[in-house]
């Protein structure tokens, strides 16, 4: 294999020099023209089932070289084609981002011009749904410290993608989780957002304290409990769909599961907000998987009147949970969660 | 004068559908470390795709009016056009009439059939074809397209003079910026405009390249059309 491409010393570069092509976008005759023909290309990048990635691959590095020019105008084009490209799997994102934007990608999200930020921020959203590197490396380029200000744009859309990146970035490691939480100011933002928005940011921003919640560590779960997400959890119960309504049972059975082992009164917590009501509510639900996960969450964590012998709790859960450190295991598999011992209420 | 496009580009609208199945690869790959909060929780956890679907279609027609007012409203560009390779000025005072409706397609393709007719003549009637369907409101495609002079526009495309290349691109542009896209691949457009990008004309090259934006805007198999030519090179 390696002789049939020994004479090719350079294997990445099998295009002709930059000017040889897309003459009228590397060389373009006037800003009109360019303008035009940027949004034509925009075009041929666009729509589903998307174009084969070879077909318009030999367009970004010219899309790239206009993002670090001084031609704003055609910005938001470049953007979308960006943005149309790098929709879907590792290898469209790959090919968009080994071009270097993603610093000044970042860097365009602080514009004022939305028809800049819109794009922008689409095509940094999927670059996070990539694998676990490409989604480290734009957090790396430091974007959780540009997309705050973007919660409390006047844009409903411009929020909601906000989210669903947030959520993704929430999706990873436990040091991608850690950044996320780390930011004070957005997980304000986020929880406010899952108490009050519209209904499609608000499902966007419940994602996240779901999947922080779910795939975080017990120190992230309490940072959650500390800014309020129990009760703004509880609150998007009231109008979530299936989806979101299972994302936010799972949330708050990782929570209390979380209380209860650090011996944290969160099942009051969730009484307080009416939560238990609602759950309660919930196991009379049609759907088979919310009946279900609320009867367990009810009879692993509420279910009172069966835990009489209060004694047994921290003999086992207690001694074993150490702050911080990933929780053991056994306790962690919901098939057994019903043979724990029950937690104590102390209202 | 200076060709300025319609700013009248419709925006990108995406549906965002967020509970979507999503990939659960993503989420088990091994780089992802491990992760025993997710042992027993629901497997659709993770990285959740976009899935949208654009409602709205990306296609511009050129407008007359609106260049016009735009030209008047910005005296520099006309001066600035005055010495450059635009053509919008000559084609005012050869084609003195600026009105065309529904009305007039009948006499304008009387033309196209007339095999003695002059390169004048030509430009006459494209340029009469364009300025009616280069109205802000209901063009008469349906009529144009009926009177089945679609491939002669093509034909034009091929012509020697830039002036009616570019008419031509213009004409099949605003249909292509309707319902009627695919009239104009049928009749073989997309090669020609293709060979246009590469003009030595830069508002001829400019034209195209919008014509070829709205015939991709339309749908996937058009876009693919088009790529598939080999528009992406020369654009």
């Amino acid at each position: 294999m390696l002789s049939i491409f020994a004479h090719d010393r350079n294997p990445i570069n099998h295009f002709p020099p930059l000017i040889d092509r897309l003459k009228n976008i590397a060389t373009p005759a006037n800003d009109g023209l360019l303008n035009n023909v940027v949004w034509a290309l925009s075009n041929f990048c666009r729509g589903k089932p998307q174009p084969k990635l070879a077909l318009v691959e030999p367009a970004i590095p010219y899309l790239a070289q206009l993002l670090s020019s001084d031609k704003t105008g055609v910005f938001p084009d470049v953007c979308w084609a960006l943005s149309y490209i790098s929709d879907g799997d590792d290898s469209r994102i790959t090919a968009v981002m080994n071009t270097g934007v993603t610093g000044k990608l970042i860097e365009n999200l602080s514009h004022n011009d939305a028809s800049i930020v819109t794009p922008t921020l689409r095509t940094l959203g999927n670059f996070v749904s990539g694998s676990e590197a490409q989604t480290q490396a734009v957090v790396n380029f430091g974007i959780l410290d540009n997309v705050q200000k973007l919660l409390h744009h006047p844009k409903k859309n411009i929020r909601k993608e906000t989210c669903w990146l947030l959520s993704n970035i929430a999706a990873g490691s436990r040091d991608q989780i850690s950044a996320v939480v780390c930011q004070a100011q957005i997980m304000k933002a986020i929880i406010g957002l899952v108490e009050k928005a519209e209904w499609d940011v608000r499902k966007e921003a419940t994602w996240v304290i779901s999947n922080i919640a779910t795939g975080g560590l017990a120190s992230h779960v309490h940072d959650l409990v500390e800014l309020g997400a129990i009760s703004a959890l509880c609150s998007v119960i009231d109008v979530a769909d299936i989806k979101i309504l299972m994302i936010v049972l799972e949330a708050i059975e990782c929570i209390l599961r979380v209380g209860k082992n650090s011996e944290r009164d969160y099942v009051g917590y969730v009484d307080e907000c009416d939560g238990l009501d609602k759950i309660e509510n919930l196991q009379e639900h049609e759907n088979d998987k919310i009946y279900k996960k609320s009867v367990d969450i009810i009879e692993t964590f509420f279910g009172v009147e069966e835990g009489e012998d209060e004694n047994l709790v921290p003999a086992i859960n207690g001694d074993t949970y150490e702050f911080g450190l990933p929780v053991n295991n056994k306790t962690m598999v919901v098939g057994e969660t019903q043979q724990q011992p029950l937690q104590p209420f102390n209202f | 004068m200076s060709r300025i496009y319609s700013n009248s580009k419709l925006v990108h609208v995406g549906v965002f559908v967020s509970n979507s199945p999503f990939s659960i690869s993503s989420l088990f790959c091994s780089s992802k470390g491990t992760r025993e909060f997710k042992k027993g929780l629901d497997a659709e956890k993770g990285r959740r795709n976009r899935n949208d679907t654009q409602l709205q279609l990306r296609k511009n027609k050129k407008e007359e009016g609106l260049q016009k007012r735009r030209a008047m409203a910005n005296p520099k560009l006309e001066l600035a056009a005055a010495g450059s390779d635009s053509m919008q000025t000559a084609n005012d005072t050869l084609v003195t009439r600026q009105s065309f409706s529904a009305a007039d397609v009948p006499s304008l393709a009387d033309i196209f059939r007339n095999v003695n007719a002059t390169d004048e003549d030509l430009m006459k009637a494209i340029t009469g074809f364009r300025k009616m369907l280069s109205v802000e409101k209901n063009p008469p495609v349906r009529d144009v397209i009926d009177a089945n002079v679609l491939p002669k526009f093509v034909q034009l495309l091929k012509h020697d003079d830039d002036k009616i290349k570019f008419e031509a691109a213009w004409a099949l542009t605003n249909v292509a910026s309707t319902e009627y896209t695919r009239s104009v691949c049928e009749y073989g457009a997309i090669p020609p405009l293709i060979e246009l990008l590469m003009s030595g004309n830069s508002d001829v090259r400019e034209q195209a390249a919008w014509c070829l934006g709205n015939v991709a805007g339309d749908a996937p198999d058009l876009r693919d059309l088009v790529l598939e030519a080999g528009a992406m090179e020369p654009m």
